[in-house]
């Protein structure tokens, strides 16, 4: 396009004249743009994990691990299927052995890894502990210590940093194993995340092998880490399969190309209308600006006309604003995002705690939303552009004030889309998001259609007012080609704010949507549960309980089954209740649901005194919540370890079904003498205050709990009373973007109408007005502005905030109780409506009005004199 | 100064005037508030022609040179500019005939402050879509003409209003365009300043412009060639001016 290049050079001239006017547009562009690059980066960023690798290579190029019984094995490249003999007994090669098979000049280094239990000062942890030396070339790569140093001798550890306590600091001895091997924490360490990252790395000889459990390819139990002069191909991978060896190879899975591509942040129709919603708030926030510059610059418009500038010229000139700010902006924005999100790293990699995948720029993602900046930058340079164009040179440069073409709006189009959007809210609540974000974007498009309208209906309204406020409406009115796009630049940030604040509000109102909102023990009940807990923490735990509790109250004691070695053991007790799935994993008393103890644990547990359950629990037979699962007056369990070998034992007893008043607190109770012939021994792993003996009041529980956390950081204390939800983060965090949103916008777009109503207050100061009639008039050019925006803003965003609230829980969520039963939390739990009605003031009334006080405090009071125009 | 260059970057004078307007009527307004700027003026500026339209407040003046240049349509009547009939262009022709054949000056402001000189002159033919560095030289050349050459890099705001207006004229004759509307052009300068640029008026339309200038001062208005007075949107007298006496 002809002149191109010379508006562009206008647009670059001009934005360096008016700085503050170019760093506001800059920022309004950017910032988004600079958000989302940064959140894409650090989202999409990091690679992958490996996912299929037990153990990270780090400098390694190859993983061996093999038995001489394994003889003649087949593998995949992952070594995920390997045909090998499970049995017993197995010879694992030594490291010299597996050295004369490999490459002359192979270098190899043990390694271990395994899940075990360790016992802190504060009680016992189970985790994934590594056996290797960390500081052989091979390991480099594979963690970064951030304290202390590595381990140089047997005994030594490193702790993950996101497994950093108190009680596994630096300095710290711990336990691990049966045998109570010691090991001291030299140093904290962040581990890449391949496999299962470990708790501890502790140097070679400090656990024996068994520790590890067998030898198992698949778990890469315990195997050896290759250095070797040349890579380890398939066929070498087939040479050592014969011999017993299981590999991994560095050079093979490189050969075999990387997995399946996972997609890559989510698809374009989910996010479509969040782009869309994104794009319409940028282009209305920066558009007012953009028609500002347009204002100041009528005279050179003219001028540019005059000298031949056709319509199309000028067109070009506005919008090379547009191109070069969205440029700028977003060229700006995309770097400092990305640059942010590298920079971050090691803050996001010490936050997480351990090392995150190398981080690889989604350059396509990030580039498109730069674009979709530039575009903000057009569509919003867009409107300004198009008056300019209009103008008429003559009329700018003789000063006379143009009848600009003021339409209505499409009142019509606007209705039909606003009806159109609510309805398609209305019925996708409930449904994917993405879906209530669409039809919430059409009421909106219809909004901003209607919204010159609407200006023109408040103008009905301003007759009675005092002068300025009747001025200000009044001149909204006639400018409506300027005010529409100023209200619904703010109506579209209210909006936004509104439907996040009810769904967030209406979310907390509904509070058992997440597991720790649900009742975990009877209303009222005060329980500690500690099944990590030493008897000697238990000691402490039980006297600092008594200490805050009226003497006499009964403490509940609940004990869970034990190998004779002390290793918990985990009851599978069956159960009968619909759609549950058996959750495997521990619950925090380890137990199950099985649980071990006197009389006055029945009787919490089945929540009154019955006579016949406590004859049961005398007579050895175990009390059982759920009689459908007694066969032939017999409850079998399974019994599996939690730590260390060994597998699940079958476990029968004679047993009594008794159902408990409301859901009951178990799913089996026994007698701890039924547990002791049976040759298992138990442990404290639950206090219990029942409620029908002593409600403990809310600051004694918050007593017992800082006591406790002084003891331990490995007991929950919990009492279990109803909490009222906290709405004080909704206030702060949607209260400060609806300040930054509402005052912002509509300072810029006051701006735009003071500047516009010059020659009016020239002529009100020629009649004698007083210089505060300015300030009053500008303060009500705000008040019309945010409230008009406001308020509509608020009414449209009550409708995509209930939808979204509606959508409650999708599928069942399972959680364990600390007594190990199970709760299911039902699908389409009704959803409960709440309208945070602060968040509402706040937008209604407080912010129109400090929009109000803005502009008369920031408006300088003196009158402008009439000037004397060309002729 | 300029005065011994030779006029060749005009073609001579060939007895057809640049603009010709014939019983032009404008009326601004419909109804009972229709307001006649003009009533019927027929008027015609020949190359190497400097006239000054005189008369009152309101009396037309400006409107006249707005409908010359083809800024304004007039209600009736019909203009000629360098023979085309401008009733019949549409705004994207009359804006391209403003690039082309007729260059405006008005009393202050005439130049784009965030372009230097040189740009401002330059910028009629980049939006033609001559090339920058062309169209820089062209400006560069019509600056030298009006005795501006060392001020080319310079912004607006640094120029004196003399000199500003000198780069107006520039910019209003680059590109081989043989009409200049100014309007009031020495209003908001001193008298010397806007002596200068009446000179300078002078020596365009000496070296082939023709030349149409809004004045309310006869002082300026004795160099020209032609004086027009306008009253209530009408031409009341035309005389040839003493020139010779005041100069």
């Amino acid at each position: 396009m002809s002149g191109l290049r010379a508006s562009l050079r206008i647009s670059r001239r001009n934005a360096r004249r008016s700085k503050r006017r170019s760093a506001l547009i800059l920022v309004m562009i950017g910032l988004p743009v600079a958000l989302a690059a940064f959140v894409l980066t650090a989202v999409l960023g990091p690679g992958p994990v490996p996912d299929r690798q037990r153990y990270p290579f780090g400098q390694a190029d190859a993983l061996v691990i093999g038995a001489h019984e394994w003889a003649n094995l087949s593998q995949d490249a992952w070594a995920e299927e390997v045909s090998w003999e499970p049995g017993r007994k197995h010879t694992p090669f030594t490291g010299a052995e597996i050295t004369t098979v490999l490459a002359p000049g192979s270098r190899v280094i043990p390694v271990a890894q395994g899940n075990v239990r360790y016992l802190t000062p504060e009680g016992y942890g189970i985790g994934q502990i590594r056996q290797v030396d960390l500081r052989d070339p091979m390991s480099r790569g594979t963690f970064r210590l951030t304290d202390g140093r590595l381990p140089a001798a047997p005994g030594e550890a490193v702790v993950s940093a996101a497994m950093l306590r108190p009680d596994m600091a630096p300095g710290v001895t711990l336990f691990a194993g049966e045998a109570r091997r010691p090991l001291r924490v030299v140093g904290v360490a962040l581990f890449d995340l391949t496999g299962t990252p470990p708790d501890l790395t502790v140097f070679p000889g400090s656990l024996p092998d068994t520790a590890f459990g067998p030898m198992n390819p698949l778990l890469m139990s315990r195997g050896w880490l290759v250095d070797s002069p040349r890579p380890v191909t398939w066929a070498d991978v087939r040479r050592l399969n014969a011999r017993g060896l299981a590999v991994v190879s560095r050079a093979v899975l490189d050969g075999a190309g990387p997995d399946e591509p996972s997609p890559r942040g989510p698809s374009l129709p989910q996010s479509a209308p969040w782009v869309a919603i994104m794009l319409l708030e940028v282009v209305l926030l920066a558009g007012p600006a953009f028609a500002m510059g347009r204002l100041r610059r009528s005279r050179e418009f003219a001028l540019v006309a005059v000298q031949g500038g056709s319509p199309a010229h000028l067109r070009t000139i506005a919008l090379a604003d547009g191109l070069l700010f969205g440029v700028a902006a977003s060229v700006v924005g995309a770097a400092l995002g990305v640059g942010a999100a590298w920079l971050a790293r090691p803050a996001l990699e010490r936050r997480a705690g351990y090392l995150l995948p190398a981080l690889t720029v989604p350059w396509a993602v990030v580039a498109t939303t730069a674009a979709l900046g530039v575009v903000a930058g057009l569509l919003a340079a867009l409107a300004p552009a198009v008056a300019a164009s209009r103008a008429d040179p003559v009329a700018v440069l003789s000063g006379r004030r143009e009848r600009g073409r003021e339409r209505a709006g499409r009142p019509l189009l606007g209705i039909v889309l606003v009806v159109a959007g609510t309805a398609a809210t209305i019925v996708s609540g409930g449904h994917e998001l993405g879906w209530i974000a669409t039809s919430a974007l059409v009421t909106q498009l219809g909004l901003v259609a209607l919204t010159p309208a609407l200006v023109a209906a408040v103008a009905r309204l301003a007759a009675r007012l005092p002068l300025p406020l009747r001025f200000a409406a009044r001149d909204a009115v006639r400018n409506r080609g300027r005010t529409a796009p100023a209200v619904a630049a703010v109506m579209t940030a209210v909006v936004a704010l509104t439907a996040v604040g009810v769904t967030w509000q209406s979310r907390l109102a509904q509070k058992p949507a997440y597991a720790q909102d649900y009742p975990k023990a009877p209303a009222g009940a005060l329980w500690i549960a500690g099944p990590d807990l030493t008897p000697g923490l238990w000691d402490r735990v039980r006297s600092a309980v008594r200490e805050e509790l009226p003497g006499g109250v009964p403490l509940v004691e609940v004990r869970t089954l034990t190998s004779r070695s002390g290793v918990p053991m985990y009851a599978s007790v069956p159960d009968t209740a619909p759609n549950v799935s058996r959750v495997e994993w521990s619950d925090a008393s380890q137990s199950g649901g099985l649980l071990v103890g006197t009389d006055d644990l029945l009787r919490y547990v089945l929540r009154r005194d019955d006579p016949r359950a406590v004859a049961a629990l005398h007579e050895g037979k175990a009390v059982v919540l759920n009689p459908a699962v007694i066969r032939d007056g017999q409850l079998r369990i399974d019994l599996t370890p939690v730590a260390g070998p060994g597998d699940s034992v079958p476990l029968t007893l004679p047993a009594a079904g008794v159902r408990a008043n409301g859901e009951g607190w178990a799913r089996a109770v026994v007698a701890p003498e039924v547990a002791a012939k049976n040759g298992y021994a138990t442990v404290t792993t639950m206090l219990v205050v029942d409620p029908a003996d002593f409600r403990t009041p809310r600051a004694t529980a918050e007593r017992i709990t800082a006591k406790v956390e002084r003891i331990t950081g490995k007991a929950t204390v919990r009492l279990e009373v109803p909490e009222a939800p906290d709405d004080t983060i909704i206030l702060i965090v949607l209260g400060i973007a609806a300040a930054v949103l509402v005052l912002g916008m509509t300072f810029v777009a006051t701006m735009l109408a003071a500047a516009e109503a010059r020659p009016d207050l020239e002529t009100m100061s020629a009649v004698g007005a007083a210089p505060r009639v300015k300030r009053a008039v500008v303060a009500g050019q705000a008040l019309v502005i945010a409230l008009l925006a406001s308020v509509t803003g608020v009414l449209a965003g009550l409708a995509p905030g209930i939808a979204a609230a509606r959508q409650g829980v999708s599928h069942p969520v399972a959680f364990l109780r600390p007594d190990g039963v199970t709760t299911i939390v039902p699908v389409g739990a009704a959803p409960a409506f709440a309208i945070p009605w602060a968040l509402v003031g706040l937008l209604v009334v407080v912010l129109p009005l400090l929009a109000a006080l803005g502009g008369a405090v920031f408006t300088r009071s003196r009158l402008p004199l009439p000037r004397r125009r060309v002729t | 100064m300029t005065e011994n260059r030779s006029p060749d970057r005009l073609p001579a004078p060939d007895g057809e005037p640049v603009v010709r307007m014939t019983g032009v009527v404008r009326v601004h307004g419909e109804g009972t508030g229709a307001v006649h700027a003009l009533r019927g003026v027929s008027l015609d500026v020949a190359a190497g022609e400097l006239v000054a339209v005189m008369g009152p407040s309101g009396s037309g003046k400006s409107t006249l040179l707005n409908i010359a240049g083809g800024l304004d349509r007039p209600t009736e009547g019909s203009v000629a500019l360098e023979g085309r009939e401008l009733r019949d262009l549409a705004p994207k022709q009359l804006a391209e005939l403003r690039r082309r054949s007729a260059g405006y000056v008005f009393q202050d402001l005439n130049l784009v402050p965030s372009l230097t000189v040189a740009e401002n002159v330059a910028l009629p033919r980049e939006l033609d879509g001559v090339r920058t560095a062309k169209a820089r030289r062209e400006a560069l050349a019509v600056l030298e003409e009006v005795g501006l050459a060392d001020l080319g890099d310079r912004f607006p705001d640094d120029l004196s209003g003399g000199q500003r207006q000198r780069a107006a004229i520039a910019r209003a004759l680059v590109g081989e365009r043989r009409l200049l509307l100014a309007d009031e052009p020495t209003g908001a300068l001193d008298t010397r300043a806007g002596d200068e640029i009446i000179q300078v008026l002078r020596q365009r339309a000496d070296a082939g412009a023709a030349v149409l200038l809004v004045t309310h001062e006869p002082r300026y208005a004795a160099w020209a060639d032609r004086v027009v007075f306008l009253k209530d949107g009408q031409i009341v007298d035309s005389a040839a001016a003493g020139m010779e006496t005041a100069r």
